[in-house]
């Protein structure tokens, strides 16, 4: 539900005139809510950035952040990020309801 | 099945047997950044659940209505200060480095690194499970939309969990 919750305040603070752009771990939430511009990562919830102690993988996602904020896109984009979790089962079972 | 129905299910036999999304036909516009990003005040808004362990409440993690209040967090709050509650993930992972969900420390570094122009001098904490959305959308999320442009916010990072 966080995808969502988070999609609701950007469309509130893109309607304010406050320059936004939000991650998504949900793409099909996010494309219920319509914010203006959003970035999918396929990586489980409670670890939006990436794992634990993966700095990399953080910075990286922060940087594609600021770069795609920076472009000029249509209302309502949203760009898959080239991060997927490749670790564990983690998401999937998330995806499941079978854990948090 | 996608996870938008997954979860629509899960919340309505647990919780909130007549929940169901929010959603809209047309997209927000996007604002430009008023100024290049190296030059940009940044402000995280995330959904992690973040809050000042000494000094502010945790969020209601019990509640079938969920919590659709907010916390300030300062950006010079030491990170060992910062506490999570949440009810849809495991929040003991996350605080064991929170840049996972909340990466304050990070943009401190990408502002010292010369990537941002500034961190912003607030940053605003939510709790994800907000299942009723009507005053988040019509009372809360704008107040915190007045506090960003109180703060001369060029730019704000939403973080969901």
């Amino acid at each position: 539900m966080c995808s969502q919750s988070v999609g609701l305040i950007q469309r509130v603070l893109d309607q304010m005139g406050i320059a936004t752009v939000s991650l998504t771990l949900v793409k099909e939430m996010t494309q219920l809510v319509k914010p203006s511009k959003a970035l999918y990562v396929q990586h489980p919830f409670g670890l939006t950035l990436g794992d634990v102690g993966d700095a990399a993988t953080h910075a990286a996602i922060l940087r594609d952040c600021l770069r795609h904020a920076a472009e000029v896109q249509p209302p309502g984009t949203i760009i898959d990020l080239p991060y997927t979790w490749t670790k564990d089962d983690l998401r999937e079972r998330q995806l499941s309801k079978e854990a948090h | 099945m996608d996870f938008t129905q997954v979860e629509k299910e899960f919340i309505r036999k647990k919780v909130l047997p007549d929940f169901d999304w929010t959603r809209f036909d047309q997209p927000t516009q996007p604002v430009p950044l008023p100024k290049p990003v190296t030059q940009c005040r940044v402000a995280l808004v995330a959904t992690a659940g973040a809050y000042l362990r000494g000094s502010q409440q945790p969020f209601a993690t019990k509640s079938p209505t969920g919590d659709d209040s907010f916390r300030t967090i300062p950006n010079e709050t030491p990170i060992a200060e910062i506490a999570l509650s949440h009810p849809g993930y495991n929040t003991r992972r996350a605080l064991q480095d929170l840049d996972c969900v909340f990466p304050l420390a990070l943009l401190n570094r990408f502002q010292q690194q010369g990537e941002i122009g500034t961190a912003a001098p607030r940053h605003f904490s939510f709790m994800g499970f907000i299942p009723q959305t009507e005053r988040l959308l019509a009372k809360v999320a704008p107040q915190v939309g007045a506090e960003l442009i109180r703060d001369q916010v060029d730019l704000a990072l939403l973080v969901p969990s």
